[in-house]
């Protein structure tokens, strides 16, 4: 028992000498960002023993509003990703650690938990170009704008919509998405921008049918199928008792149509005689 | 039919430890492939929890406490420093920082090799000692030459004396060096 003790004392005495000189061989649980070298022997210069790291240890050496625009000795950053690390001023809470541990390596880019864009400011939450470069693939060519319309930004992909649940893109409707939602405004829709759908001869077919009111084509329509457009549309007269009108529109999706001018479809198909009115 | 000494005792030896380290492996990449490292640090309270249940062996044989069988609490002992030991093998994963922890899991390592190692010799050291014991009586010799005959045999025994000589003392290194990592941990842990 006696031995037992002796053995243990010494060796807590090592560890005491050890831990006193040698703090970041002994506890060190991973490589300091690089940067912070100088402090890597200086454990307390970040922790409070007991307490963790204080944000303010944090902010003496690093001004949110500068952060990505100039470095800690106050040299301007010319490099061209700075936007990205200048969010830093409009987080609501400086509370660093949320997103940054020291010991995960040499890239601070690389956090120890995900960013959350609840951490942002309101009003920049929807600004995402101020952080993030926009997609260049050829889906996105003609969008702009509110990525929130289509995107979570808890869970970017897959993107939130889905065209099925408006308009099917069956194989009469491949086309380009400018063809019905022009002037990139996916908010709103035409079916005038195609020579298929030309407004007087619709006004004919929908009048034909006692329909006054078809300013919102997809409350029936949802593809090119015209049986399950009328079976929509005899299933709502029914249920309602009355013709549709554009107020009992889907109230997420609007309503306006924009009649098209532009004539480059209207080469695509000359013999305009084949496409009658069918009814 | 002649026992073999290394089926009988050495190969259950190198099993079970080497399971201990193949189960380590398995599970520190399972959790990095999911990216659910953070239950690394649950195995950390769950493996010290099991090893400080372990040391109610130590407490019934000392009979601080009274309740239940030697041998109950033997194999308990036996089973729970394994498991922690597992579990603290997952909480600290592949990783080579910190010297202070990785020497507590080291010393670990060693006092489980250890107290597989007793595990062998006590076996070993009952069935030689209570086998022989009852040959020789049987045979009609008396008493004091049976114990002159068992002289090397209760080397055995004494074996397991200088075996307890060398795990408590290792086990006593262990604790005290996991202490340390406890409190260093607490002391910089982000509260």
């Amino acid at each position: 028992m006696k031995k037992n003790l002796l053995i243990v004392f010494g060796c807590l005495l090592i560890c005491i000498y050890t831990l006193y000189h040698f703090p970041e061989l002994m506890l060190n649980p991973g490589k300091l960002t690089g940067g912070h070298e100088q402090i890597s022997n200086d454990c307390l210069k970040c922790h409070t023993p007991f307490r963790g790291v204080q944000n303010e240890k944090c902010l003496d050496c690093h001004v949110p509003s500068e952060i990505g625009i100039y470095t800690v000795q106050g040299i301007k950053n010319d490099t061209s990703d700075k936007s990205a690390a200048s969010f830093h001023k409009y987080l609501k809470e400086k509370t660093c650690i949320n997103c940054h541990c020291d010991h995960q390596g040499e890239t601070p880019q690389k956090p120890i938990r995900k960013f959350k864009h609840d951490m942002l400011e309101p009003s920049l939450k929807t600004e995402c170009k101020a952080c993030h470069p926009g997609p260049d693939d050829a889906l996105h060519q003609y969008v702009s704008g509110n990525c929130g319309l289509c995107h979570n930004s808890g869970k970017w992909e897959p993107a939130s919509f889905a065209h099925g649940d408006h308009f099917l893109l069956d194989k009469d409707h491949k086309t380009d998405c400018r063809t019905c939602h022009p002037r990139n405004n996916f908010l709103e829709y035409t079916c005038y921008g195609c020579h298929e759908h030309q407004k007087e001869k619709t006004e004919q077919k929908h009048v034909k049918h006692n329909i006054s009111d078809f300013s919102n084509c997809t409350e029936c329509h949802r593809s090119a199928d015209e049986h399950e457009s009328e079976r929509a549309w005899r299933s709502r007269k029914g249920k309602r008792g009355k013709t549709l009108k554009a107020g009992d529109r889907h109230k997420n999706r609007p309503k306006r149509l924009k009649h098209r001018s532009g004539n480059e479809h209207h080469d695509e198909h000359e013999d305009d005689d084949e496409h009658d009115d069918d009814d | 039919m002649k026992k073999s000494v290394y089926r009988e005792d050495i190969l259950p030896f190198i099993l079970l430890f080497s399971l201990l380290i193949l189960l380590t492996l398995l599970a520190d990449s399972l959790l990095h492939q999911r990216d659910i490292i953070w239950v690394g640090r649950y195995g950390g309270y769950f493996g010290t929890l099991l090893i400080t249940l372990s040391f109610m062996y130590s407490l019934r044989k000392r009979k601080i406490i009274r309740f239940g069988t030697l041998k109950w609490f033997l194999v308990s002992h036996e089973y729970l420093g394994w498991f922690g030991g597992l579990m603290i093998l997952i909480h600290g994963g592949i990783h080579f920082n910190g010297l202070l922890a990785w020497l507590a899991v080291a010393v670990m390592l060693v006092t489980i090799a250890s107290g597989l190692t007793g595990r062998v010799l006590l076996i070993r050291s009952k069935n030689l000692l209570s086998s022989k014991r009852n040959d020789l009586l049987k045979s009609g010799m008396d008493l004091k030459e049976v114990e002159d005959r068992l002289f090397w045999d209760s080397t055995a025994v004494d074996l397991m004396k200088k075996w307890r000589s060398v795990h408590l003392p290792i086990t006593s290194v262990f604790v005290l060096l996991a202490l340390l990592h406890v409190i260093a941990v607490s002391a910089f842990w982000k509260w």
